[in-house]
Order: C-alpha cells, then structure tokens, then sequence
C-alpha cells in the first residue's frame, strides 16, 4: 500500500518534471493592445453653404504707410484693372503655380503611392507639399483626388473648393477641380448637385 | 537543467532494499525526499514562470518618443544659417572642422555640410547621408548630396525629440540591437565583465570561489564573481539586498535564462537593462540612452574612450558618476583601457592617446519630461482621444507633431523680451505681467509653437490652453461677418448707429455701453465699427443680425465653450481659451475655409508601422466672399485702426490683418491675426486678475508684432472669390466716389448686394467738409492706441465696459 503510494508520488513528480521540461517559452508578439489603426477623421456633417465662388483675381493689400489718424487710407485700387465690372469676370489665363520642382517631385512620390493603393501615404507627400506652398491649387487639388479615392466626398468637395479658391482665375484648374465636386457628390448619391458641378466644369473648361 | 538533474536523484529512493527496517528508513526518506522534491520543483518552476514570462512577454515598457516636424531642406528655402546651427544643435549634432560620421556637421560661412543619421519617417527610413548646402542672403541656394556631388530636390533632417512620454516606474531606455552597438563597446564590456560570458552556462562556481577567496584575504569585497547573466538577473527581477537567498535566486534564475535562450538575446538584453545613471526620477536604463544622457549622441557615434567609459560605469553607475565624480570615472575608463592593453586587445600607443583625452559628457540637459510642456500638452490632448494612458506610457510609440522648434523659440523670446520691456516702460513690478502665445500655419492649421506662460519650461498652469479670459473685441469680427454673410442687407458701408444705448437688464437694473473713447460717433460705417471698434455700434449690429446667429457664427468659425447670447456677447464677454481663439482666426484667415487645428500628424509603433494619421481636413466654414470683406476690414484695423501701432512694428512689406482686444479695467490684453502663412494669438494679462493698465495694442500686440516680424512669413494675400467688385468708398460719408477722385479708398463688394449711391468728387468734397464737425468729434482720438492708457474705470451692468 504505502509502496503503492511511494511509487505513485514518483510518478507525480517525474510527471510534473515532464510537464516543466515541456513548458518551454512560446514566442508571441507582444500583447496588442488597443491601437486604431485608420485615419482619425471627423464625421462629416454637409454642408448648406452654397458652393463658393469661382476663380479670384490677386490682390495687393495695404501700403504700409501710416495713415491719417481718422480716414481710411487713401489706398489705390487693390489691382487697377480689377475694378470694373467686365474685368473681374474675365479671369487671366496665367497658371499661379510656381515651377517648383520640389513640389512636382512631391506629387509625383503622390502618384507613386497612389498607384499602389497606399492613399494615406499619398496624402501624406501631397501634405508635405503643402508646408513648402500652402497655396498651390494644384496641391489641394491632387488633395481633393485622393480624398474622393478614399471615400470622403464631404472632404473632396470642400478641398477641391479650396483649390478653386486658391486657383486666381486658372480656368483649367477651376474647370478639374468642379468635376472632382461632381464626382464627389455623385458618390454621396447627389445626382442634382453633380449635373450642376459638371455644368460649371463644362463652362470653365471652355 | 537543473530539472532535468533532479529528475535522475528522484529515482534512486525507489531501489528495493531487503530487510523492512530498510524498507521503511527508505520509506520515510522517499517521502521526505518527495516532498521537498516537490518543493523544490515548485519553486523552480516559479522562477522559470517569472524569468520567461518577463524575458519574453514585453521584455520593456518603452517610452513613447515625441518628435517635432522635421525640416524640409529644398533650394530656395527661406533660412538663415543661425537657423539652420540652431536646428541642428537642438539635435545634438556635433560642429567639426571635418565632418566623418552621422551626427556632425561644418559650417564655413554659410557652407554647411551635415552628416545625418539615419531615420524612420512615418512614410520611409531614411538612411544616413552626407549633404552639403549653401545659405546665401537668408535662403538655401544649394543642396547636394555630398558623397555623389548631385543636386538633392529635397532633404529632410531628422526630426528634433521634444519629449518622452515615460513608463509609470520612470524607467527610461532607448532600445539597441546587438548588431547597432559598436564593436569595440561589446569587446571592453566582455573582457571587463565577463571573459567567458560565451563558455559558460550561467553561473562560474570557479569565478565565484575565486571572488570569495580573494574577499576573504581582503576582509572585504573586492571582486564579483557574477557573469553577465547573473548581473542581468539581478538588474531584471531581483532587489538590491545582497543576502544567500538572493543568490542562490540569481543562481538559478541565471541557468535557466540560459537553458531557455541562446547568448546573444541575453547580451542584448544585458545591454538594454544595464542600469547606468539617474535623472532625477528617471532611471537611465541601457547603454543607447546612456550615450544620449552624457554625450547626447547615438551610441554609433561615440568615439572608443567614451564608450569605455559607459563601460566602466556598469560596475556602479552612481559611485562612477562622471558628471558628479569626474575624476573617479576618468580613473575607472583608464582602468579599463589598461585591462585591454593588458589583455591584448589594444594598441598601447593607442591607448595612450585615449588616456589622455577629455572625459567629455556635456552638462546634463534640463531634467524632465520635456523642454515644452504647454505644447506637449496639447499633444496628449489629442492622443488621449486615441489612446490609453498605459499605451502611451509603455508600447514605444513614435509620434509625430506639427511642433517647430525655430517658431517656439521666437515665440518664447518675444513674449519674455515684450513683457520685460512694457513692465519696465510702464515701471510696473517686474514679473507682475503674465502671457500666452499660440501660432498656427493658415491653410493647414498646424499648431507650430505654444507658450504656456512667461516661464516656458514650467510644466504648470498652462495659459495657452486653459485659461479662460473673456476675449474682448477680439470676438467682433463674428459678429461683422455675421452681417456681412448676409450681402442684400449689409456691406463694408453699410451705416451703424453709434449713438447711446440703453438697456435693460433682467433685474430691471440700466446698462449703458460705452465707448473706449467715452465719446458716440452718431452714424459710422460698418467698417469703422470694426476698424476703430466701437462698442455700441457693434452691439446694435448685433442685436440687429440676432444674437443667436452671433453664437451660431462663434461656434462656426471654431470656439467650443459655450458662449451666452447676450449682448455683452458681442463685446467678447465669452470666456475663451487662446487655443480655441487661435482657430476661430484660423478660419478666417483661411478665407472661411476651416482646418481643425492639428498638433499631430501620425503615430508610429515600434516596429515603424503607422498606427494612425491625423490628416488635414478642410470645412467650409463662412462664405468664402462675406471673409473677403471682413479680411479687408482687419488689415485696415492694422492700417489705421486700434491695431495700426504695427505699421511701424512690423517689416515695411508685411501686411497683416488682425483684431485687437482688451476687457473690462484693462485686465486682458488680447491681439489676434494673421499674416498670408501664420496665425497667432497673444494674450497678456495678470494671474490675480488685476488690471494692467494695457489695452490690446499696448501689451499683447507687441508680443504678437516681436513673433510676426522674427519668423519667415509671407505677407497676407486674402482669397478674392470671383463675385467681389471694387469700388472707391468715401467712409466719413457712406457714399462711393468717382474712381478719379483723389479722396476715397477702394473696398470691396460683394456683386449684387445694395451699393451706396455714387457721388462726383465735388460733391463729396462738400458733404464730407458738412460733416467735419461729426468727423472732429470723432477724430478726437478714438484708437487704443492712440490713446494712453487711463487706468481702470467703472464698468456699468451686465459684464461691464468690453473694447
């Protein structure tokens, strides 16, 4: 009997030492924990504003002089051939965007990233763009692109508008930037909206 | 290992034996041996549980790493070579004659030539590379890449680490792998530390009694028979306390990290968990973080005595202080020079020189977290959104900011250097004046730089983002553009009525606005209401396009505290923090187009995968023509308005726009505005609340004026949407002019809305000359700035007397 039991306790801990030698280290990413891996984008809530007018005409603002104490300045016109009305509605035809070959090297990275389906990454260079010409229409414009390829027609409208704004007359960056809204709001099932936006697109790009 | 030797004792009680005493002494000894078999095995297996599951699972709770935006070098870049060394010093590059390895640089007049280190970008790694520029009048006009002598379209620097967010036990280490750590590092520490580290098996019973024997001769301790897996077991799981148990603990802990791992995963964890200094309660753990703590350079780019050094420091990192015992370092690195020597290891004329250099640690760097805590706070602001506190603290995250470094550092200079100067001018008590200061890109809304205080390395109170002072006029332009969105009832003439106003208050009790002047303009043009700020016309327009459209448009353009629609609304009774005023000028700078302020743009784990981006958003916020006129009314309000003090405080060719604001008894002063890149909000006030005796322009438009004129911007360019028609206005009277007429100035209108009749210069020359008594009584002196400041005065009802 108490041999019995000797030998069973043997057993246990020959067992137990089988068991122990087995328990060898598994090795296992270390623990996840909660990590969100996509874009922090806010909801997008439309808009009721009616779409922003069309292509701007530069202007210089202020001659640093001091002024009178009470009246405004006399300044002269902002741009002399501005005023009038027949002139702000011809829009110049002289692209705005600087040669810059950095920022075309950026774009193209952009495309690069695009085509293979990294569209943050794209983002990414075009942002980068972006910090050295904030106001390159055609930054924004690549912006409102990859925006629409990512599904958020909210933010492809209003970046496409930003470009237009931010176009100064370029007639054929204005007539892109009204298909990208067209395509935009064709996304958000819009059909009205979109037959407008091409209209505008069809009246810029002649 | 150990196991497995039990395994073969535990067998031998069952032997049979012949006679029955021997049968049961065997009986009571298998027993006993059993049971503290069994103990035994317990044990070890609780050890084996603990050195595997701490060695495998995490191994590290790793800081997160909080990095600045890095520089975009590219030809024609705006920069001056003092920006550039200050860039690069704030990464701790070395300055040279002869530029060698990652991390130095030269600097010939302008011709630099920098060695970067290499780097993981969110989007790529970047590897080390030899550039050279040239800075020539302020902008770079050339880049290339120094090895191939190519032009580089663009280069970017390595991001400056602005702060670490620190595991809960305040352990700090930056994790190298074995392959990263110089050569002649693993070498000395071996040969120091261990010479058999790759022959044995844990434990050196012959170093151990070789140790005990030369300490009993000595009569005390003089030698360590530890190998380095034994020191890495006691650094890893075991307490200080030197008594048997803990050795024997350390013993078997020690055999059975190495029957589970092979040499080189203990090395590296030896490397990473050598404890080699303290920073106040920041523990500096590993040999990559040391080489930053007193050298504040990769551990790749440490020269031999240095590395020796750390070396010698892994006997006792604190008894081998270099900073506090330089001498007893300096002895103990020579020690372990003359042991390679000694060794074979190295050349004794080599070593000779080594001996004589320097020991070289740089004076230890402001402790703490981080050198810019308002700006760190934001930043886990908006990480908590994302993120668990425990995450942030212990997974290594990389992240990513919008921070600058240069535009900080203006900010910080301008706002000690203004408040210095207003105090003294004004001989106020020194330090009695407080600030803030925040500053963001126009169209990205990038937060760049925040000053949380006129200390800007106190981690306390942090103004910038928490103090909530009511804004004052800096609130109006919301009320302006309310009308002005609305084109078929108001434009930039449109007349206001300035004369007095009474109102009632629920308690039945009279509140009178007044003007800063204590004078009323009778009627004034809504664009003189907003140019020189008059309260009362601004309050009537208010009531006028309802105060709920008001709120409606504050919410709009980007303020999130609730604000009440009163009329003391409209003379910025809210209580808003500079942060949230940032973005509603954001917005309009931006021509009504608003980008949520971003003070992060990725977060990146350890193995460089992108976990989250924060990309940049547009919303179209106000009528993109409705912010053209009011932009143009704010850069009149620096022409000639309350802000104009900034024609002579700014750069001949910097046009800005921008609003001033001071509340009731001169308690805040506040400036907001813009350039055509930047957007800032500087507020300056006291922590009691007293009165300060400063107007907007008087105090806070001096610390935003230092931070505008200091940093590369570009002057405003307002976005003119296509339906704005220009016409020459004659203000005093409301009425155009003939383009041709010499008095007059251009305005814009939005196309359609109800122009004010048109007059010839003649006759405008005779009603304006009708209205010069008006005009006199208003002339008198009604800007803030043109008028010294008179001290605190009675503010009647409601909140009181806003400008």
């Amino acid at each position: 009997m108490i041999r019995k039991i000797s030998t069973l306790s043997v057993f246990i801990i020959i067992g137990w030492m089988t068991v122990s030698c087995a328990v060898r280290p598994v090795t296992s990413p270390s623990p996840t924990s909660r990590m969100p891996t996509q874009e922090a984008i806010p909801p997008e809530q439309p808009r009721g504003l009616p779409p922003a007018g069309a292509q701007t005409i530069p202007i210089e603002m202020g001659q640093p002089t001091l002024p009178e104490p009470m009246a405004l300045p006399q300044e002269p016109p902002p741009i002399q051939t501005s005023v009038g009305p027949d002139l702000s509605t011809t829009p110049r035809h002289q692209s705005p965007v600087a040669e810059n070959p950095v920022v075309a090297g950026l774009l193209a990275s952009a495309g690069q990233f695009e085509a293979r389906g990294d569209l943050a990454r794209a983002a990414a260079s075009i942002e980068r763009g972006l910090r050295i010409q904030p106001r390159d229409p055609l930054l924004w414009q690549r912006l409102a692109r990859i925006r629409l390829e990512q599904q958020r027609p909210e933010q492809a409208e209003t970046t496409a508008k930003k470009s237009i704004a931010l176009a100064r007359g370029d007639r054929s960056i204005i007539a892109e930037s009204w298909r990208i809204i067209a395509q935009a709001r064709r996304q958000k099932g819009d059909t009205k909206g979109a037959a407008l936006a091409t209209e505008q697109a069809r009246q810029y790009a002649q | 290992m150990q196991t497995k030797l039990e395994c073969m004792t535990r067998q031998k009680p069952s032997k049979k034996s012949r006679s029955k005493i021997w049968k049961s002494l065997s009986l009571l000894l298998l027993i006993g041996v059993s049971v503290l078999g069994m103990l035994a095995v317990l044990y070890v297996l609780r050890l084996d549980a603990r050195v595997t599951s701490q060695f495998e699972g995490r191994r590290w709770e790793l800081p997160a790493r909080v990095y600045a935006r890095p520089k975009d070098l590219y030809t024609g870049l705006e920069m001056q070579a003092k920006q550039l060394s200050f860039e690069l010093g704030q990464l701790h590059y070395a300055r040279v004659p002869k530029v060698q390895k990652p991390g130095e640089y030269s600097d010939r007049l302008g011709r630099f030539e920098i060695y970067t280190r290499g780097f993981h970008f969110p989007d790529e790694y970047q590897d080390a590379a030899r550039i050279a520029l040239t800075i020539d009048n302020g902008a770079i006009t050339r880049l290339e890449d120094a090895a191939e002598r190519q032009p580089l379209g663009l280069f970017r620097l390595e991001p400056v680490r602005i702060a670490n967010i620190y595991p809960k036990q305040n352990e700090d280490r930056l994790l190298v792998k074995l392959d990263q750590v110089p050569i002649p590092l693993l070498t000395a520490l071996l040969t120091i530390e261990d010479q058999s580290f790759y022959q044995h098996h844990g434990v050196q019973p012959k170093a151990i009694f070789r140790a005990m024997w030369a300490n009993l001769r000595a009569g005390h301790t003089v030698q360590g028979g530890s190998t380095l897996t034994q020191q890495l077991v006691k650094n890893f799981y075991l307490s200080n306390e030197r008594t048997l148990t803990r050795k024997l603990n350390e013993a078997i802990m020690a055999l059975l990290l190495e029957w589970h791992y092979d040499k080189n995963e203990i090395l590296e964890a030896y490397l990473n968990e050598i404890y080699l200094g303290q920073d106040g309660a920041r523990a500096i753990h590993g040999f990559g973080l040391a080489a930053q703590f007193y050298f504040q350079r990769d551990l790749s780019e440490l020269p031999p005595e240095q590395l020796f050094l750390l070396v010698g420091m892994a006997k006792g990192a604190s008894y081998y202080d270099p900073r506090r015992f330089p001498e007893r370092a300096l002895e103990r690195r020579n020690l372990v020079i003359k042991t390679l020597v000694k060794e074979g290891l190295l050349d004794a004329d080599a070593a000779a020189i080594l001996e004589q250099r320097p020991i070289g640690v740089t004076p230890k760097i402001p402790s703490g977290i981080t050198a810019y805590p308002a700006f760190l706070d934001l930043v886990r602001r908006q990480l908590r959104r994302d993120y668990r506190d425990e995450d942030l603290r212990s997974e290594g995250l990389s992240i990513f900011t919008t921070f600058d470094p240069l535009i900080q550092h203006q900010s910080e200079q301008a706002l000690l250097k203004q408040l210095a100067k207003i105090e003294k001018d004004r001989g106020l008590e020194p330090n009695v004046l407080q600030g803030a200061l925040v500053v963001a890109t126009v169209d990205q809304g990038e937060v760049l730089a925040i000053v949380g205080g006129r200390d800007p390395r106190y981690a306390g109170f942090n103004r910038a983002l928490d103090m909530q002072r009511p804004v004052g006029s800096m609130i109006k332009p919301a009320v302006y553009l309310t009308a002005l969105s609305h084109p078929d009832h108001y434009h930039l003439l449109t007349q206001l009525d300035d004369s007095e106003l009474v109102m009632q208050e629920p308690d039945g009790t009279e509140w009178r606005p007044k003007n800063y002047d204590e004078e009323f303009h009778a009627h004034v043009a809504l664009i003189q209401g907003l140019v020189y700020s008059y309260n009362i016309a601004t309050i009537r327009l208010a009531l006028e396009v309802g105060l709920e459209n008001v709120v409606k448009m504050v919410h709009q353009l980007g303020i999130q505290v609730p604000v009440e629609p009163f009329p003391s609304l409209a003379l910025g009774a809210a209580e808003v923090p500079p942060i949230e005023a940032l973005q509603m000028y954001q917005t309009i700078s931006a021509g009504g187009y608003k980008t949520p302020l971003r003070a992060i743009l990725a977060v990146v784990d350890q193995q460089g995968q992108t976990l989250q981006r924060y990309p940049l958003t547009v919303e179209q916020a106000a009528r993109a023509d409705a912010v053209f006129l009011l932009t143009t009314a704010l850069h009149h309000v620096t022409i000639s308005g309350t802000a104009r003090a900034l024609q002579y405080l700014l750069p001949k060719h910097l046009s800005v726009a921008g609003k001033t604001g001071t509340t009731n008894d001169l308690r805040d002063s506040w400036f907001g505005g813009f350039s055509g890149e930047h957007v800032a909000i500087a507020w300056v006030g006291r922590d009691d609340n007293e009165s300060t005796g400063l107007t907007g322009s008087s105090g806070a438009l001096r610390v935003w004026a230092e931070v505008m004129a200091h940093i590369p911007t570009q002057p405003l360019q307002p976005l003119q949407p296509d339906n704005i028609d220009w016409a020459k206005a004659d203000v005093s009277t409301g009425l155009l002019v003939e383009p041709t007429c010499n008095q007059g100035v251009w305005l814009p209108f939005i196309r359609g809305s109800q122009l004010p009749q048109m007059v010839s210069c003649d006759v405008a020359e005779t009603l304006r000359s009708l209205q010069t008594e008006v005009a006199d009584d208003s002339a008198a002196s009604n800007s803030e700035s043109a008028k010294p400041a008179s001290g605190p005065r009675g503010g009647s009802g409601l909140r009181g007397l806003f400008h």
